[in-house]
């Protein structure tokens, strides 16, 4: 019995236009579009070098810091009408055109020239760093980037005069120095700037990084209506072929679990091809496939669940079904941040304010689970999200039981 | 008996869907529902099957209690929906044996089922169409041909022959008291009297979810107040042969339009005055044509209780 349904269920879905158009073409498509549409965000901000001017203020060697960091991302540049020039042909690994003087670069800036004029003053003790970017290219991908740079190399900068003291003040108490003498080492010899280049690289293709993780996570929402379908077409309230089943003696649980296999199965491996064009085009995400994929099934099964608990709580007329449709995907795309500025704000309050409610949506976690794999250090966090998602998917599970006892009309 | 509902009552908001029905069909017999559309036919079948949740009554079928959770009676259930129910992606071959594999795990015997109701239905030449390239009256076919081609005990067959030719109605319909007489009981609903005078044992007239009478189509016929009824054509019909008519002992109402020709005699219950009649006309030498005599129908049994026509004339 189980054969000759999966091999019916299995024919008839991928054959029906709602079924494979809707539940495989579809998410493919997007995705594709979403995804390649962030590709050439990418490339676009590898192509544009951000221009800036430095000021740069304080002592010789502490001013050699500064400029060694620059020099090595990016490329010296000349001022001239047109704005910066640089003096060679910027490489893939230049992200900035820099110069390095005290001119009056208002007009550039107003004109969009140049990205942004930058005031370091290394005078004190902590460095001061002031940057302007002009509301024209504040949108600007290259301007970000440069911000981004130049912000953390600050940050980093201050805090390691500041470890450099602390440890000072250590060994002067005489406690035991074996055990921070790497550290003092370090401080002693400036700032290690290819750690810094690391980190700022990571939150360089951070943001669109964040896109494509998120379209991910969105596609896992095209699911829920997969979910809806493997319940609803099994009821006899929804009609004719429902009814047939439901008058057959095969039970509605078995007719529902080979459902879920053979529509479930399609949805995963669609869902993996989309990630074996993320790995395929190289854009950002983790390479531990292991881990990517767990997370990616996950969430799909999640967003399936979700779907097949719903309909067989409730009696879902055709018309929900529809709100369903083009509600959740508009939601979940606004909450992961998908939709401009103002959706990103969003989800970065929600996960900061009420995480609770990002784990409700599949989406988020995905996304979430993909980041942390990408970016954090260890993987605790990560192993954190996919036990909120088999609790999460647990939980749905016990909702599809108890749905599956009701008889609805 | 191996159909038992009684007092069931079904509400869909304020609209009482079914009134108390009851309905006794035993083994073997082809029982009749009968009723225009929205009387509640199709509800009343959803219920003996448990496809809806009703709010009063009881269903047994085969002698137990139906419910969603019988797969045991399910197995000796086949029902032939009003709706076509049949997967457009699927060839008609596959659609069969896709429901008809649902009741037999058996592969030898599943494939001469499968013959069978396609021989059943007559749609050899079709078997390898999909459903979207068959007429509607093909479709019906083959939505009987799923509902059937496991060879259930009890058939439910929800106006199976609704917009199929006369020639493949008639099969059908011969085919269907064949399965009778191999002992297969059956459930068949209709606005086509014709048919149910022509297959159904007895039967349930139904208006408004009421069971307004039951019995088989003679006794339902005779509770008819009416007799028969004649319709003929003449033209210039003498007063005298008027007046004579009316003064037959058998004949309740004559009714004249010497315009059109048309005659009409209403005779009372349970006389027959055709032959009288005709003897008139030949004392009076006057020519007529196109006469026929009606008996009362199903119809007019059902306008004299509920004052309106089973259907409207098709
Ligand atoms: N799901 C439903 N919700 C609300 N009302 C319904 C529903 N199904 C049927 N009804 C109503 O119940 C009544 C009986 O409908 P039913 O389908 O049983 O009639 P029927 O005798 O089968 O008619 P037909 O000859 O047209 O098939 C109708 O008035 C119909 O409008
Ligand atoms: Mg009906």
């Amino acid at each position: 019995m189980t054969r000759h349904l999966a091999r019916f269920m299995g024919k008839t879905n991928l054959l029906s236009r709602d079924g494979f158009l809707l539940s495989i073409i579809l998410p493919f498509i997007i995705g594709l579009i979403f995804l390649f549409s962030f590709e050439n965000l990418r490339e676009a901000a590898n192509l544009n070098p951000a221009g800036i001017v430095i000021e740069l203020k304080g002592n010789p060697e502490e001013k050699k810091d500064v400029e060694d960091f620059i020099k090595a991302r990016g490329m010296e540049g000349r001022l001239t009408d047109q704005g910066l020039e640089p003096v060679g042909e910027p490489g893939d690994e230049d992200y900035l055109i820099y110069y390095f003087g005290d001119d009056d670069v208002d007009d550039l800036l107003d004109e969009g020239t140049i990205n942004a004029k930058v005031w370091i003053d290394n005078t004190g003790k902590k460095m001061d760093m002031e940057i302007y970017v002009p509301s024209n290219k504040a949108n600007d991908r290259s301007s970000f980037m440069a911000y981004q740079m130049l912000n953390s190399f600050a940050k980093t900068y201050r805090n390691l005069i500041n470890n450099t003291e602390a440890l000072y003040a250590q060994a002067m108490a005489g406690r035991d120095m074996s055990s921070v003498a790497g550290l003092v080492e370090r401080a002693e010899t400036g700032i290690a700037v290819d750690d810094i280049i690391e980190t700022k690289e990571k939150e360089g293709i951070n943001s669109f990084t964040h896109y494509v993780m998120a379209t991910l996570g969105f596609i896992c929402l095209y699911y829920i209506r997969v979910g809806v379908d493997i319940v609803r077409k099994n009821e006899a309230y929804t009609g004719a072929l429902g009814k047939r089943l439901a008058i057959s003696p095969v039970s509605r649980s078995l007719r529902v679990f080979i459902s879920f296999l053979t529509t479930g199965i399609p949805c995963l491996l669609t869902t993996y091809l989309l990630l074996f064009c993320c790995w395929q085009r190289d854009l950002g995400l983790s390479l531990d496939y292991a881990g990517v994929i767990l997370v990616v099934s996950l969430g799909v099964l999640i967003a399936i669940f979700m779907g097949m608990a719903f309909a067989s709580l409730f009696k879902l007329s055709k018309d929900h079904v529809n709100v369903i449709n083009v509600l959740i995907p508009v939601l979940g795309a606004l909450f992961g941040g998908l939709m401009g500025q103002a959706s990103q704000i969003l989800s970065t309050w929600i996960n900061d304010n009420a995480p609770f409610l990002a784990s409700l949506n599949p989406a988020g976690l995905v996304s979430r689970g993909l980041y942390q794999l990408s970016f954090y250090p260890s993987y605790d966090s990560f192993y954190q999200t996919i036990r909120i998602m088999t609790v999460y998917l647990a939980v749905l599970a016990v909702c599809i039981g108890l749905g599956m006892r009701r008889t609805k009309e | 008996m191996l159909v038992e509902m009684k007092d069931i009552v079904k509400r869909y908001g304020n609209l009482l869907a079914l009134d108390y029905f009851d309905l006794e069909a035993e083994k073997g017999e082809i029982y009749g529902l009968l009723g225009p559309n929205g009387s509640g036919k199709t509800t009343a079948i959803n219920c003996m099957l448990s496809l809806i949740k009703f709010d009063n009554g009881t269903v047994n079928l085969f002698g137990e209690k139906m419910s969603p959770k019988r797969d045991d009676l399910k197995e000796r259930i086949g029902l032939v929906m009003q709706d076509i129910g049949v997967y457009d992606e699927l060839t008609v071959e596959e659609n069969i044996t896709y429901f008809c594999g649902l009741y037999i795990s058996d592969r030898k015997k599943r494939k001469a089922y499968v013959e069978e109701a396609i021989d059943f239905v007559g749609m050899d030449s079709h078997r390898k169409f999909k459903p979207p390239r068959l007429s509607g009256g093909l479709k019906r076919r083959l939505n009987l041909a799923c509902g059937i081609a496991h060879k259930p005990d009890l058939i439910i067959l929800d106006e199976p022959t609704v917009a199929v030719d006369p020639q493949s109605r008639n099969h059908i319909l011969e085919n269907v008291r064949a399965l009778a007489q191999e002992g297969k009981t059956i459930i068949y609903t209709t606005h086509y009297m014709e048919e149910v005078e022509a297959i159904c044992d007895r039967l349930s007239i139904i208006d408004r979810g009421k069971v307004l009478v039951r019995g088989t189509t003679e006794e339902i016929k005779a509770m008819s107040s009416s007799g028969e009824i004649i319709h003929v054509k003449a033209f210039h019909l003498e007063d005298d042969l008027l007046d004579r008519i009316r003064d037959m002992k058998e004949v309740d109402a004559v009714n004249y339009e010497p315009a059109a020709g048309q005659l009409v005699v209403y005779f009372s219950k349970g006389e027959s005055g055709l032959m009288s009649l005709l003897r008139l006309f030949e004392e009076k030498n006057t020519d007529f044509f196109d006469l026929h005599v009606k008996t009362p129908s199903l119809n007019d049994v059902f306008l004299e209780i509920t004052g309106k026509e089973l259907r409207d004339n098709d």
